[in-house]
C-alpha cells in the first residue's frame, strides 16, 4: 500500500489484518513513488504482489517519470500485469473520477471521504477474487454520466470544475489552457447541452452538479 | 512694379483731379464768385475785353495795337488765379509771339510759367515750356529750345494732352531734322505721329509725316520720302483750315520724285501745286518755290523749253518778298543751268550770289552747294580755296551735327538717366520692402516654429504623463494580478494543506477508530487514546491554518493604504511637512477598482505637488472615507491659500479636474477652515 500519510497506512493495515487473520496478509508499505517502485521491482520476480492500494496523491519519483498514483498504477498495469490495482483518492470531483477511470481503469476505485473500514474490506475482498469494486459515488457518477446522452470533453469538464470552485470566468485562462473567447464558446455550448441557454454561471454549475459532471 | 503703378495712378489721379476737379472747383468757385467776384472783377474783365478788341483792330497802327495788348495784359494779370486766367495768359503769350517781340514774348512766358506753377496747372506749365522752346529757337539757342520742347512734351504726356505733346515732339523733330540729327529726328517724328494720331489731329500730323519725308529725302531714301509725303498730302487734303499746306506737300513730292530722277512725275506734282487756287497771291513764296523746282526738274530732264524764264520768274517773285526769301536756291539753279550752257562767268556769278545769300541766312546746305559749284567753275588756285572752305564748313557742320545729335540724345538720355535712377531707387525700395517682408515672414515662421515646439513639448509632456499613468496602472494591475496570483497560490496552498494534511489525517484517524469501534479491550482503549491525541494535534494545525487565512485577508486591504501612506510619508518628509492620514477601515479595498485606486494615488500625488510648489504650508491632512455610495478624499494644507481666479489655469489643476471627471466624480477647491486650501474629490466607487 502506497500513501504518504502514515496514519492512513495504519488504518488500512489495521482494518485488513484484523479481518484476514485466517489468511495472513503480507503487507508492505511505501510512502512515495520511489519506494513503491523499488519494492515492486524487488519483489517482481520472487514474490510479486497480488494487490496494490495506491493513493492518487503521492510525492513524485526522483527521476520525475512517475508523478502520482496514476502514473504508478499505469506502470504496474504495463509492467506487472498480475498485480491488481485499487486506487484511493480524496478527490470526489467527477472530473477527477473521469480522468482516473480513463487513464487507469483500476480494478478498484475508492473515495476516501466516503470510505468506511467496512467498505474497504468489501472492496478488498472483491478485487482479491478477481472482480471490480467502485465506491458508491463513483457508481452514481457513472449513472449520471450515462443518463446524459452526451459527454463532455476534458476541457469542458475542467472549465466546469474550476467554475464550481469559484474561479471567475475571466481567470479561467490561468487554469485551462484556452483563450477567453474559446472558454466562453465552450460555456455557451455546455449551457446549450444542459438546456439552459440563457442561464447564469450559477445555474450552469447547479445543472452540472445535477448531471454529475461536477 | 507696385511703385510704378502707384506712381502712375497717383499721377493719373492728380491729372484727373487737376483736369476734372480743379476746373470744376474753379468753375464752381467762379460761379459762386460770379455773384460776388463777377461783380468784383467785372470791371477788370471789361477792361481786358475792350483793350483786346482794340488790339485786334487791324486798322490801327502796330504801335497802338501793341499798346492795347499790353494794357489788356496788365488788366489780365489782376484776375484771380485759376485755370481760366492761365489759358488767358497763354493766349497773350501767343499774341506776343506773333508780334515778334522777343522781350515781351519772354516776359509773357515768364508770367505764364509763374502763374501756372502757383496753382500747379500742368497745362499752363507745359505751355510755358512750349513757348520757351519757341523763344529759344527764335534766339538761335537750339539746345535750350530742344530741352524746353522736351519738357513740354513730357508735361503734356503726363496730363494726357496728346495734341500738345505731339506738337512738342514735332517741334523737336523739326529741330533735329534741321541739325541733321536724322536718327533723332525720325524718333521724335514717330513719337509725334503717335501722339497726334491719338489726338485725332490732321494738321500737325501731316507736318510730322512731312518731316519724316524730308529726312528720308536727305538720307536719299526717295521711295520712303515719297510715301511719307503722300501720307502728309492725304492728311492735308482733309484740312478745313490751312488748306494751302497741300501745296507744300506737292512741292515735297516734286522734290522727292526729282531726286528719284522721275522728272515727269515731279513736274506733274509741281503743276498740281502751281494750279492751286490763287496760290500766287496767297502764298507767293510757295508759288515761287514750286515754279523754281519745276523749272529745275525740266532742266534736269533736258527740257529747256521754259528755261531760263521759269527760273527768272521765280527769282522775281522771291525778290519781291524781301531778304529772307530763299533766293539762293534760285541762284544755285541758275548757276547750274548756265554751267550746263557753258556760260562759266554767268554760272560763277550766280554761284557767288548763291553763296552770299546762303551765308547771310546761315543756309549751310546752300553754302556747300555754292562752294561745290564755285570749285568746279574756278581755276585750280581758286578752286582749292573753295575746296578748303567747303571742307571746313562741311567739317564744322558735321561736328555741330554730331554735337547736336549727342546733345539731343543726352536730353532724352539725361531724363532717361533720371528715370532710370528713379527706377533704380524704386527697385531698391522694393527690394528693401521685400527684404523687410521676408524678414517679417521669417520672424513669423520662427515664432510659429517655436510655438509649435512648445506645443509639441506640452503634448509630449502630456503624453509622457499619460504613459506614466498607464505604466503605473499596468504596474498596479500586474501587482494586483501578482497579488491575485499570490492570493490564489496561497489559497491553493491552504487548500492543499487542508486537504492533504488535515483531511488525510482525519481520514486515517477515522478509519482506525472505525476499525476499533467494535473492540473493547484495553489495547483498543490505548489505541483510541493515541488517536485522540492525533485529533488534538490536528486541531492545532487547523487553528494555525485559520490564523494564516485571517492574516491573508488583511493583507489585501493593507496594500493600497500602505501605498498611500508611503507616498504621503515620503513626500512630506522630503519637503519638511508634517502630515496626518485618516481613513475608514471599513472600506474593502479589494472591491474597489484598480482604476479608481490608481487615480486616487495620482490625484494625491498631484495635490501634494501643488501644495509643495505653491502653498508654502507646513502641514497636510489627508482624509479618505466613504460617503453614501461615493469615496471622498480630502487634502487640506495650512498654507497661503489659493486665488480662486487662478484655479482655472494651472495644468496640474486641469489634470485633477479631468481625472475626477473621468471617474464620474466631482472636484472642489476652496479655502480651508482656518487658512490654507482644501481640495476635495468625490468619486463613485
Amino acid at each position: 500500500m502506497v500513501d504518504d500519510h502514515p496514519m492512513i497506512l495504519e488504518g488500512y493495515k489495521n482494518t485488513l489484518i484484523e479481518n484476514y487473520q485466517d489468511h495472513p496478509l503480507e503487507v508492505e508499505e511505501a510512502a512515495n513513488c520511489d519506494d513503491a517502485i523499488r519494492l515492486i521491482h524487488k519483489n517482481a520476480k520472487t514474490r510479486p504482489y497480488d494487490i496494490a492500494l495506491i493513493d492518487i496523491k503521492l510525492p513524485p519519483s526522483s527521476d520525475g517519470t512517475v508523478v502520482s498514483g496514476e502514473g504508478l498504477a499505469k506502470l504496474i498495469q504495463k509492467e506487472h500485469k498480475g498485480i491488481k490495482v485499487i486506487i484511493l483518492t480524496m478527490h470526489n470531483e467527477s472530473q477527477r473520477i473521469n480522468n482516473i477511470m480513463h487513464n487507469v481503469n483500476p480494478d478498484g476505485f475508492l473515495i476516501k471521504s466516503d470510505l468506511t473500514s467496512e467498505e474497504l474490506l468489501r472492496a478488498f475482498g472483491e478485487v482479491l477474487e478477481g472482480r471490480t469494486y467502485y465506491s458508491a459515488r463513483v457508481n452514481s457518477y457513472f449513472r449520471k454520466i450515462i443518463s446524459n446522452n452526451f459527454t463532455l470533453d476534458d476541457k469542458n469538464l475542467q472549465i466546469l470544475h474550476h467554475l464550481s470552485r469559484g474561479v471567475q470566468t475571466k481567470n479561467l485562462g490561468n487554469y485551462v489552457n484556452l483563450s477567453l473567447s474559446a472558454i466562453e464558446k465552450r460555456k455557451s455550448h455546455i449551457k446549450e447541452l444542459f438546456d439552459i441557454k440563457s442561464g447564469t454561471d450559477e445555474m450552469l454549475i447547479d445543472e452540472a452538479r445535477k448531471r454529475g459532471f461536477v | 512694379m507696385l511703385d510704378r503703378l502707384t506712381y502712375s495712378f497717383l499721377k493719373y489721379a492728380k491729372q484727373c483731379f487737376l483736369i476734372v476737379v480743379l476746373p470744376v472747383l474753379a468753375m464752381m468757385s467762379c460761379e459762386r464768385k460770379l455773384s460776388s467776384a463777377d461783380v468784383e472783377f467785372s470791371p477788370v474783365r471789361d477792361s481786358i475785353q475792350v483793350n483786346f478788341e482794340r488790339y485786334s483792330d487791324k486798322s490801327r497802327s502796330d504801335a497802338e495795337r501793341e499798346g492795347s495788348l499790353d494794357l489788356a495784359f496788365e488788366y489780365a494779370k489782376k484776375l484771380p488765379l485759376d485755370t481760366a486766367a492761365i489759358s488767358q495768359y497763354s493766349g497773350f503769350t501767343e499774341e506776343y509771339r506773333k508780334l515778334r517781340n522777343p522781350v515781351k514774348f519772354r516776359k509773357a512766358i515768364e508770367h505764364l510759367d509763374q502763374s501756372a506753377r502757383k496753382i500747379e496747372d500742368s497745362f499752363g506749365i507745359g505751355k510755358a515750356f512750349f513757348y520757351y522752346g519757341r523763344y529759344f529757337l527764335l534766339e538761335g539757342n537750339i539746345d535750350s529750345s530742344f530741352v524746353n520742347y522736351y519738357r513740354a512734351e513730357q508735361t503734356f504726356a503726363g496730363i494726357g494732352d496728346s495734341l500738345e505733346a505731339g506738337k512738342s515732339a514735332l517741334s523737336m523733330a523739326i529741330i533735329q531734322k534741321n541739325t541733321r540729327d536724322y536718327a533723332g529726328g525720325e524718333e521724335s517724328s514717330i513719337l509725334a505721329i503717335e501722339f497726334l494720331k491719338g489726338a485725332g489731329d490732321a494738321r500737325y500730323l501731316s507736318s510730322a509725316y512731312s518731316n519724316l519725308g524730308i529726312i528720308a529725302n536727305d538720307l536719299k531714301r526717295y521711295e520712303k520720302a515719297i510715301s511719307e509725303h503722300q501720307k502728309a498730302l492725304q492728311e492735308r487734303k482733309r484740312l478745313k483750315k490751312d488748306k494751302y499746306l497741300v501745296t507744300s506737300s506737292y512741292n515735297n513730292l516734286g522734290l522727292a520724285f526729282n531726286n528719284a530722277k522721275d522728272y515727269e512725275k515731279a513736274i506733274e506734282y509741281y503743276d498740281q501745286g502751281l494750279k492751286y487756287d490763287s496760290l500766287i497771291e496767297k502764298r507767293p513764296a510757295t508759288y515761287a518755290r514750286l515754279l523754281d523746282n519745276k523749272s529745275y526738274s525740266e532742266f534736269l530732264s533736258g527740257n529747256y523749253e521754259n528755261l531760263p524764264e521759269g527760273f527768272y520768274q521765280a527769282l522775281k517773285i522771291r525778290d519781291s518778298l524781301g531778304n529772307n526769301a530763299d533766293k539762293s536756291t534760285s541762284y544755285l539753279h541758275l548757276s547750274e543751268y548756265f554751267q550746263e550752257q557753258d556760260s562759266v562767268s554767268k554760272a560763277k556769278e550766280y554761284a557767288k550770289l548763291a553763296l552770299d545769300n546762303a551765308e547771310s541766312r546761315d543756309y549751310h546746305r546752300g553754302m556747300l552747294e555754292a562752294l561745290t559749284l564755285l570749285r568746279e567753275l574756278s581755276p585750280v588756285e581758286e578752286a582749292n580755296a573753295y575746296s578748303g572752305q567747303y571742307i571746313r564748313l562741311s567739317d564744322s557742320l558735321e561736328q555741330s551735327q554730331l554735337r547736336y545729335s549727342n546733345q539731343f540724345a543726352l536730353v532724352r538720355y539725361d531724363t532717361e538717366t533720371i528715370k532710370m535712377e528713379k527706377e533704380l531707387a524704386d527697385r531698391r525700395n522694393r527690394q528693401l520692402l521685400i527684404l523687410l517682408l521676408s524678414m517679417l515672414v521669417i520672424l513669423l515662421i520662427t515664432y510659429i516654429f517655436f510655438q509649435q515646439k512648445s506645443n509639441r513639448k506640452e503634448l509630449q509632456y502630456r503624453e509622457n504623463q499619460q504613459n506614466a499613468n498607464e505604466e503605473i496602472y499596468n504596474l498596479m494591475l500586474s501587482q494586483n494580478t501578482k497579488f491575485e496570483e499570490g492570493k490564489q497560490l496561497e489559497k491553493q496552498r491552504i487548500s492543499e494543506e487542508l486537504h492533504d494534511g488535515i483531511l488525510s489525517k482525519l481520514f486515517g484517524i477515522r478509519l482506525n477508530l472505525d476499525n476499533l469501534n467494535t473492540k473493547d479491550d484495553p489495547e483498543a482503549q490505548k489505541q483510541r487514546g493515541r488517536y485522540l491525541n492525533e485529533l488534538k494535534s490536528i486541531e492545532h494545525e487547523v487553528r494555525q491554518i485559520s490564523h494564516e487565512l485571517n492574516a491573508n485577508e488583511l493583507m489585501s486591504n493593507k496594500v493600497f493604504l500602505d501605498m498611500i501612506e508611503d507616498l504621503l510619508g515620503d513626500t512630506c518628509q522630503a519637503n519638511n511637512l508634517t502630515y496626518s492620514f485618516e481613513f475608514d477601515p471599513e472600506v474593502n479595498w479589494e472591491r474597489v477598482s484598480s482604476d479608481l485606486k490608481i487615480n486616487l494615488y495620482r490625484i494625491l500625488q498631484e495635490s501634494l505637488q501643488n501644495i509643495i510648489k505653491h502653498a508654502r504650508a507646513s502641514h497636510v491632512d489627508v482624509r479618505l472615507h466613504p460617503k453614501n455610495d461615493r469615496l471622498v478624499m480630502e487634502v487640506e494644507d495650512n498654507g497661503i491659500g489659493i486665488n480662486p481666479q487662478k484655479v482655472k489655469k494651472g495644468i496640474g489643476l486641469k489634470n485633477m479636474r479631468s481625472r475626477s471627471q473621468k471617474l464620474g466624480g466631482e472636484f472642489e477647491i476652496k479655502n480651508g477652515a482656518k487658512e490654507g486650501t482644501l481640495v476635495s474629490f468625490s468619486l463613485t466607487m
